[in-house]
């Protein structure tokens, strides 16, 4: 590409730029500038350390990755449509609870269908149980994104206080409607057929819904309008605006998103343990926030790294799954696990210092 | 055209957060209703047993509870109302959704505030209240309390029995022979109840199974997708696991759902502590071989059987005394003897 195409006009007399004679940089080399590519390597890193240092190398089998798979579904999902928040400069710490609150309204319509109360193998159609469960479960989280869009984007409340505040309403709301307690006897079908289902026996049911949502979002990020305007407006909003871009419109759009993705994980979720889960995701929204900022997305906005995320999402569940493989007590997991990511963002910086020193 | 729409939603977001204020403590702003009002208002002499009658008086009685959101402690929430109903006393719960101190002690001074007759308080610092317990004390109110004080000086702690050591045999059967290892998920460190109920199981299986080698303890802070992870990578680290031993109920969750997924459900035995929805449909299935589960509902119907006995027996008042602890012994349940009537006090409701 030339300067002449794409350079600033700084005078009329000034003729532009020959870079004709500029070698193009290999790809290869523009891959290894991204933080997703430092993070990708370390990620590559990791499982070679985890193969040598495991038992009979368990850590390259089948099995494992299988494991890896099914761990890393829910949070990259969550991380993804953080992703797209943060590319548009707005954040959300109530995805956890969307999770947990979709999740619990669809495994109550589930319920409904049970002939006898709380008996899974009493439902007389479990597949038309399970679809207007999913169906709830999407509909609920598309609901939380949307009162969380309409809050940031007509009330014009931050979007870190607006989501503090539907993460403890979203949180009561799940406990009022579960009794206090998780939602089980869900039909066996779900687990067999869903969450723990690999497909031809290889892959993951919820890994191919993850990795097909991570499709369609580099699609949106980086071919289409959407995914420019959307990175415009985490730029500076100001100028979107005077641009013409219908911010508001997009700011709700982008909550919605983020909150259907959440339902997807929640249905992930009660469909892998057969019930809900309400204790485990106090900590969700921060595991979102790290896997995709460490994969490249800008916390500030105006960025976002659709496959970076992947690789930030993996990278704890690969260290999580690897250390215990490995025999390390959990009191060192938890300082290995902070080391591993603070190298990880170290990593990036230095090679940013090395790229700017060479200019 | 701006200012309107700004009022009405200012409104509206006040009408959700005072709405969802009164629905975060929802056993607090309606137990009172619940609690029967017809009882008689006069004083009524002693009764020999009196808790086996509905209660001459109704006492005035508050409970603060915490972590409801786990099913055990909304069990006990369920039958300490239900044990009010029955003795015809009023009883107000002070509960808060999560183990947090400050949350404990907010409800706690609230609930002190409405001056009850007798409080049933279960904090999880065990002495976090011990001071103020003895200024109650002193003025006539007696406390029970389900995590008992360090030297105790609550009226009396109604607890969960720790001494699961004597189960350990009863689940020998259902671990598959030969030589393996076994490891112990702990939820959490630190936990005095947690370990003093657990981890005499756990050294009494090791005990006499000395040719299963135990792996380091698992924590996963009850984080159920990090305890599925942790559990399938020791499965497939180590192939002649046989027994994993979960200490509560998410962790139990977590290692049915690995089990399942490995394909190892009858291969490795899974004891889980606790009997949540979950867990006891895993027992069901045939993933979870067994289960040791307290007694929620006996607890709390004790707890709140004690505090009117306590007043029954001294209408006069005056400064209470201790008066030492009560046990409330843990069930195993298999899925053999789970629909055995006797065994419903040990399985933990979903809700009252």
């Amino acid at each position: 590409m030339s300067a002449a195409a794409s350079g600033p006009v700084v005078g009329a007399s000034m003729p532009p730029a020959d870079d004709r004679a500029r070698v193009p940089e290999p790809l290869l080399a523009r891959w290894l500038r991204t933080r997703a590519a430092w993070v990708f390597l370390l990620n590559v890193v990791l499982i070679a350390v985890f193969t040598a240092i495991s038992r009979d190398h368990v850590f390259f089998s089948l099995q494992s990755f299988q494991s890896l798979m099914i761990g890393v579904s829910e949070g990259l999902l969550l991380a993804l449509g953080l992703s797209m928040l943060l590319g548009a400069g707005i954040f959300d710490l109530s995805i956890g609870a969307n999770l947990v609150l979709s999740s619990v309204v669809g495994a109550k319509v589930i319920a409904s269908f049970q002939a006898v109360s709380g008996d899974p193998t009493s439902y007389a159609d479990p597949g038309v149980a399970i679809l207007l469960g999913f169906v709830a479960c999407i509909a609920m989280g598309a609901l939380f994104g949307l009162i969380n869009g309409l809050i940031i984007a007509v009330g014009e409340i931050n979007s870190l206080i607006a989501t503090l505040a539907t993460l403890g309403i979203g949180t009561g709301v799940a406990f009022l409607v579960s009794g206090g307690s998780d939602v089980a006897a869900m039909p066996p079908v779900l687990q067999e057929r869903l969450g723990l289902n690999m497909v031809g026996g290889v892959v993951p049911l919820p890994a191919i819904l993850s990795l097909g949502a991570l499709l369609i979002l580099w699609i949106v990020v980086r071919y289409l309008r959407y995914g420019l305007r959307v990175q415009s407006i985490g730029s500076s909003r100001a100028a979107a605006e005077r641009a013409g871009i219908p911010v508001k419109s997009y700011l709700v759009s982008l909550t919605v998103l983020a909150g259907v993705l959440a339902s997807l994980a929640g249905f992930i979720d009660l469909s892998k343990f057969g019930s809900t889960s309400l204790a485990g995701h106090n900590n969700d929204a921060l595991a979102a926030v790290t896997a995709a900022v460490i994969g490249g997305t800008l916390l500030e906005g105006g960025y976002i790294s659709v496959v970076g995320t992947l690789w930030g999402a993996a990278l704890a569940v690969i260290l999580q799954f690897g250390l215990v493989i490995a025999g390390v007590s959990s009191f060192w997991q938890l300082i290995a696990v902070g080391f591993v990511l603070l190298l990880a963002v170290l990593l990036d910086r230095a090679a940013a210092q090395r790229r700017e020193r060479a200019r | 055209m701006r200012t309107p729409r700004k009022h009405a939603l200012a409104l509206a977001a006040a009408a959700i957060l005072t709405v969802s204020a009164c629905a975060g403590t929802p056993a607090s702003s309606t137990a009172p209703s619940e609690a029967p009002s017809a009882a008689a208002p006069s004083a009524a002499p002693a009764s020999e047993s009196p808790s086996a009658e509905p209660s001459q008086q109704a006492y005035k009685l508050a409970a603060v509870l915490a972590n409801l959101s786990d099913p055990f402690w909304a069990t006990i929430a369920c039958s300490a109302k239900a044990e009010a109903t029955t003795l015809g006393v009023d009883l107000k719960l002070y509960t808060s959704p999560s183990s947090d101190d400050n949350a404990i002690a907010q409800n706690f001074n609230a609930a002190v505030l409405e001056n009850p007759q007798g409080i049933l308080v279960t904090p999880f610092n065990n002495n976090q209240f011990a001071t103020q317990y003895k200024d109650l004390m002193a003025k006539g109110v007696p406390v029970v309390t389900g995590n008992g004080t360090d030297p105790q000086v609550e009226y009396k702690n109604i607890f969960s029995g720790g001494d699961t050591s004597v189960l350990a045999e009863k689940v020998l059967p259902l671990i598959p022979e030969g030589a393996g290892t076994m490891v112990y998920l702990g939820g959490a460190p630190g936990i005095p109840p947690l370990e003093s109920r657990t981890l005499p199981f756990t050294e009494a299986v090791a005990k006499a199974r000395p040719d299963l080698k135990q792996l380091p303890n698992d924590y996963s802070g009850f984080d159920v997708n990090k305890s599925t992870s942790n559990v399938n990578a020791l499965i497939l680290a180590n192939p002649d696991l046989k027994l994993i031993i979960a200490s509560n109920g998410p962790d139990g969750q977590a290692a049915a759902a690995a089990v399942k997924q490995s394909g190892k459900a009858g291969k490795i035995a899974l004891i889980a502590f606790d009997a949540v929805p979950a867990e006891v449909d895993a027992l069901k299935d045939g993933t979870i071989s067994a289960l040791i589960a307290q007694a929620p509902g006996t607890l709390g119907q004790e707890q709140i059987k004690a505090l009117v006995d306590y007043l029954n027996a001294n209408p006069t008042g005056g400064a209470v005394a201790t008066a030492g602890k009560q046990e409330v012994s843990s069930g195993l349940l298999t899925k053999d003897n789970l629909d055995d009537p006797a065994n419903a006090v040990y399985i933990y409701k979903a809700g009252c």
